[in-house]
């Protein structure tokens, strides 16, 4: 064949049905499989285009050029398609793969156990973090306290009411001058004897009482408690505490009320009531700290000034939460606890 | 105590158009505690008139006594049928008509009942609405005449407010109190009935004397004797009325006319017939082992703390608590001793709680009576006995040992001080004045208090009253500022992160009663000479079974377990921390003063009393930690669980503690970890003892740990000291040793870490094999170990040089071939 005529297969008509076919061929490959055979049918070194390509060189340079070209262009648009359908059958699989791997995600898949803290506890952390972002501190002492800080500090007198047997456990005998601490007070005490002034303490805690346990009575409880005393406290201070405590407890809308009370160790002494699901209840008590008490813990009364309250976590549990017996609290029920989980 | 409306308005001049809810409302302002508000003959409607029993004929055949009685209602003879037996031919009694409405809408009409036609009913008190007293019919007295219109007798409308009053207002267990309040309060006219006229005719005769030989308890006796009383009249409708309103019961005449008294002026009396009484009456503290049977008929050992009022013989009662049986004003006693006297509050308290009785006497008394009563109050009985009953007055014999009235300094602005609101000098004088106090001065005030507020010592009692009768509700809201604070404590943030990390892992966190019984001592199977059996007892607990105040938290949570189980939940892990008790050393009681700030010394020897309270973490595992899903086979929760979780927890806290093998009851001797810092113990984990666990009743293999947080607390740094992370590539090795089996892991991996020196970054145990692939008594341990260096990549060389140093520890101690 002579240099200077175009053979068969690089005549624009072949090469053009060359192209057709291959391109024919890629839109119908239906899978990666496919379109790889479709590619060693069309692409490779075996496919007509490739045929072609090796006659170019048989060619004058002139027509080298030309055939180079065109040739060229046909591979060019063949591999293009190549390209092309193997990014859509790609995407196709990969979305095929996923339509496949299809979970039930409504499947249950818990591991271990349900834990959680004691709503009591939850309280108690909630009432603290109150004070403390108020610039409180917390104090504690001793569950099993000597009468001198749950009765005498307190200016409870030796025949008081709440000294008696029916009302306080004593340990040993009734004159070991040791009790189970029948209020978080004693705290109080040891915070003043303690604790450099001003004191912005609040003391949650364990206390005892001799009852019977039923629904809204037990013999062991927790309480929390306040302390302020500083230079020119007053009672006004005491109302806009416990306002404060009420609404971050209660929610704005509370209202609260102090009433008349007696307590020994603090001067006037209110209860304190809120006004919570359309009833006024009884929440806790306080009072301006008796100059008795400063005194029994030699804190100059006509300088320093201090308020006190305190309140029954276990009430307060019960207003918030709307529990109603309080056995469910000290028996240990593991449903209970799960109901509020870690926080509430 | 219950407060008649109508009783009040005697003396406090009150609007008639307030509500009773509004004077409800301002009693509750005023301290009180308002139980219930009862309206007298609520729904009652006539006609109601007086008749007189004329014949009683006894209807036996019936399962119950029943009787039809003829009743003279005042021109007319009505044949009645009644179930009540405590009433005579020729009682005045009130009867319901037919036509009439008693309250509760029980409407009488005539009607056949028992074979006879009954045309009324005859009432009892609780019937007409009075009170509830269930004693029968309501007998009165014979100035009613029968057909008298007997509606106005019961006052239907009157209000009763049942009032709870506080300790240290002796005053206000009296109308004569409660009017003065609410007169105080409204700022209306106030008549004091103790200040009365109470005319008694000239003495002739004999009067009883007094001698008070305890002084100290007993500042005032005032005795006065009737002689030729008739003691079985009855008391006028109007007492008797209003005692039943107060509810209590009418009684005697004697009895009536002292209690109507002690209601109205709030002083408690006592009558005693004077032919029992030998010579004078003497008021003393009684003797050892002397005895006295009370009017409740039970017999006392008296103490010696006790006050008495005696004869010259014997003991008549216990002065303020309860009259004696012996001494009682009987419907015979014609001759009679009315007693007054005021007592020290503290020694009737004292006296009361001992004999753990409370009478109406001694709820006065223990919360302090007026010193200027017992003449007025003792004149004003003798004078109605002698009006009712007839009789002459014999005289009297009034020993008045009581203290001038009390006198407060108060400076003008201490009020406005304390109370966050200004308060004129005005208010002050106003408030004090109406209390019942003289207020003088003008800066400094001298405010002498009236005798019958003994609760007002000092000035900050002074100030509560200003601020009781001026209203709680006026008292302004404002805040404190603070001092900077420091936030919670270190060991108050671990105890919650401790909480949360527990709760995060699936425990739940329970509060058990810190009670023991001695049967846990041994469920636990503790030696006498554990330290967990040093528990201090109750002298009063809640039960005799849990006398003691626990050792350990393992029982109540074995307990709370215990109860899950029996309600469905198997799968338990259950935590608590709280303190346990451990008794020191004997000390002796000691008397600390509240005068003043007490020495360090005497700080100290009251701690001495108390016994040590560690705070512990106590936790209880039993069933799975994993429960059976379709995803996994259940997973029971075994002792590494439990000692894992203690781990934690000293990570937790950076405290690093080590573990050994130590046999500690209640645990398996096996399979226990103890876990201890420095020779000092912490605590124990494991599987519990399976003895331990028949005894406490758990699920086989339940585990448990105890630690004890106060040490761990004290032991957990304050600061946690960080190093710079490496960024040089990791060399990642892994090493097979087979060992002896009795080997401990612990020890192994530790003597790795010596041998592999400071290259090794860390290690970890992935494989564990014993079988046929291996010598019996040996087992085989794989180890995936990490090599970094600080400052360069570590050659191949280096890495394997180091392992190789980890395996030849291994071998020299312990004699681990290389696998």
């Amino acid at each position: 064949m002579s240099k200077d005529q175009l053979p068969a297969s690089l005549q624009a008509a072949a090469i053009a049905k060359a192209v057709r076919e291959a391109l024919s061929a890629i839109s119908a490959a239906d899978s990666l499989e496919a379109l790889k055979n479709v590619r060693i049918q069309h692409a490779s070194d075996k496919s007509k285009l490739a045929v072609a390509n090796r006659e170019i060189a048989n060619l004058n340079a002139e027509m080298k050029i030309e055939a180079g070209k065109a040739l060229g262009a046909a591979k060019a648009a063949v591999k293009e398609a190549l390209d092309q359908r193997l990014i859509t059958l790609s995407i196709e699989r990969d979305e095929a793969v996923l339509r496949d791997e299809k979970l039930d995600v409504t499947m249950e898949k818990k591991l271990g156990l349900s834990g959680a803290r004691h709503p009591l506890t939850a309280v108690i952390d909630r009432v603290v973090d109150v004070f403390v972002a108020m610039g409180y501190e917390v104090a504690e002492g001793p569950e099993v306290e000597a009468e001198w800080f749950n009765f005498d500090a307190l200016n409870i007198p030796k025949n008081h009411p709440a000294r008696s047997m029916q009302d306080t456990f004593f340990v040993d005998n009734s004159d070991s001058g040791v009790v189970l601490r029948t209020q978080t007070s004693p705290v109080q005490i040891r915070a003043m004897l303690t604790r450099n002034l001003p004191i912005y303490v609040v003391s949650p805690g364990k206390v005892f009482r001799t009852d019977e346990l039923d629904a809204t009575h037990t013999p062991v409880f927790h309480q929390v408690e306040g302390l302020v005393v500083d230079k020119g406290i007053n009672m006004a201070h005491l109302k806009g505490t416990l306002d404060h405590f009420a609404a971050t407890m209660f929610g704005p809308d509370v209202k609260t009320r102090l009433r008349p009370s007696y307590f020994p160790f603090t001067e006037p002494s209110a209860e304190v009531d809120i006004y919570f699901n359309d009833q006024w209840i009884e929440w806790g008590g306080c009072g301006m700290v008796n100059p008795l008490v400063l005194r029994a813990c030699g804190i100059d009364d006509s300088i320093y000034t201090g308020f006190a309250f305190g309140m029954g976590i276990e009430r307060t549990l019960m207003f918030r939460h709307g529990i109603t017996d309080m056995r469910d609290m000290v028996e240990g029920d593991i449903r209970f606890s799960q109901m509020f989980g870690v926080e509430l | 105590m219950k407060a008649p409306l109508s009783w009040i308005k005697e003396f406090a001049e009150l609007d008639n158009n307030l509500s009773p809810e509004q004077i409800s409302q301002r009693l509750i302002q005023l301290g009180f505690e308002v139980e219930d508000t009862h309206v007298v003959g609520a729904g009652l409607e006539g006609p109601l008139v007086v008749g007189k029993v004329l014949e009683i004929t006894e209807l036996t055949e019936f399962k119950k006594p029943i009787r039809f009685c003829k009743v003279d209602i005042g021109g007319s003879i009505n044949g009645i049928v009644c179930g009540a037996t405590n009433f005579q031919i020729g009682n005045h009694v009130i009867v319901a008509l037919p036509g009439a409405v008693l309250p509760g809408d029980f409407k009488i009409s005539v009607r056949e009942t028992y074979g006879y036609e009954s045309n009324g009913m005859i009432c009892s008190t609780k019937e007409l609405g009075l009170g509830e007293d269930q004693s029968g019919i309501l007998v009165i007295d014979e100035t009613f005449q029968p057909g008298m219109d007997a509606f106005p007798l019961v006052n239907a409308g009157d209000v009763v407010f049942d009032l709870s009053v506080l300790p240290d207002r002796g005053y206000a267990m009296s109308i004569r109190g409660i009017a003065r309040e609410l007169a105080s309060s409204y700022g209306v006219k106030f008549v004091d009935p103790a200040t009365r006229d109470f005319n008694l005719p000239n003495s002739k005769g004999e009067p009883c004397q007094g001698e008070i030989v305890a002084p100290e308890a007993c500042d005032v006796l005032v005795l006065r004797t009737l002689e030729g009383v008739d003691a079985a009249k009855i008391a006028p409708w109007e007492i008797r009325r209003k005692i039943i309103l107060a509810g209590m019961r009418s009684i005697s005449l004697a009895v009536d006319i002292t209690n109507y008294i002690m209601l109205e002026l709030g002083q408690p009396l006592h009558a005693f017939d004077r032919a029992k009484i030998s010579g004078k009456i003497i008021v003393r503290t009684a003797l050892p082992a002397e005895n006295l049977t009370t009017l409740d008929h039970v017999q006392r050992k008296l103490k010696t703390s006790d006050l008495l009022i005696c004869d010259e013989e014997k003991a008549l009662s216990i002065a303020g608590v309860m009259g004696g049986l012996d001494s009682e004003v009987s419907f015979a006693t014609s001759q009679l001793v009315i007693e007054a006297a005021h007592f020290n509050p503290s020694i009737i308290a004292g006296s009361s709680r001992s004999h753990v009785f409370s009478s109406e006497a001694s709820r006065r008394f223990e919360r302090g009576v007026d010193n200027k009563l017992p003449v007025a109050a003792s004149k004003y009985a003798a004078s109605l006995l002698l009006k009712h009953g007839g009789g002459t007055y014999a005289g009297e014999a009034i020993l008045d040992n009581s203290p001038k009235p009390h006198r407060i300094l108060m400076d003008v602005n201490m009020p406005s001080t304390i109370l966050g609101f200004e308060i004129t000098p005005k208010q002050i004088q106003d408030c004090l004045t109406s209390i019942g106090a003289t207020v003088k001065g003008t800066k400094v005030l001298e405010v002498e208090v009236p005798s019958w507020r003994s609760d007002l010592t000092a000035e900050h009692d002074l100030i509560e009253e200003i601020v009781r009768i001026l209203g709680y509700q006026n008292i302004p809201s404002t805040l404190p500022i603070t001092p900077p604070a420091r936030g919670l404590t270190h060991h108050q943030q671990l105890k919650r992160s401790i909480d949360r990390f527990l709760a995060a892992r699936g425990l739940v966190e329970v509060l058990n009663y810190p009670f023991a019984s001695h049967s846990d001592l041994e469920d636990l199977l503790l030696d006498s000479n554990d330290d967990r059996t040093r528990l201090p007892r109750l002298a009063n607990p809640i039960s005799e079974e849990v006398p003691f105040l626990r050792g350990t938290l393992l029982t109540g949570l074995a307990g709370a377990a215990r109860r899950n189980i029996s309600r469905g939940s198997e799968d338990l892990a259950l935590f608590e921390t709280g303190l346990i008790y451990m008794l020191g050393k004997e000390s002796p009681t000691v008397h600390v003063g509240t005068d003043r700030k007490p020495s360090p010394s005497e700080i100290d020897s009251l701690e001495q009393l108390l016994p040590a309270q560690p705070q512990k973490i106590g936790i209880l595992l039993t069933g799975n930690r994993q429960p059976a899903s379709w995803w996994s086979k259940p997973i029971a929760w075994d002792y590494l669980d439990a000692i894992n979780i203690g781990k934690e927890i000293c990570d937790l806290l950076h405290v690093s503690t080590q573990i050994s093998s130590q046999a500690h009851n209640p645990w398996h001797p096996g399979r226990v970890a103890q876990f201890f810092l420095n020779g000092v113990v912490i605590g124990h984990a494991g599987e519990l003892h399976p003895r331990a666990i028949d005894n406490l009743g758990l699920p086989k293999r339940s585990c448990a740990l105890e630690l004890d947080l106060t040490l761990l607390f004290s032991l957990a740094p304050e600061v946690t000291h960080g190093n710079p992370i490496l960024s040089m590539p990791v060399a990642k090795e892994d090493l097979a040793i087979a060992v002896d089996i009795s080997v401990p892991t612990s020890q192994i991996m530790r003597a790795l870490k010596e041998g592999a020196g400071p290259l090794l970054e860390s290690i970890a145990l992935f494989d564990i094999y014993v079988g046929d692939q291996i010598s019996t008594g040996k087992r085989s341990l794989a180890f995936a170990m990490k090599f970094r260096a600080a400052d360069r990549t570590l050659t191949a060389d280096e890495t394997a040089q180091a392992k190789m140093n980890a395996f030849k520890a291994v071998e020299s101690e312990f004699g681990a071939t290389l696998r």
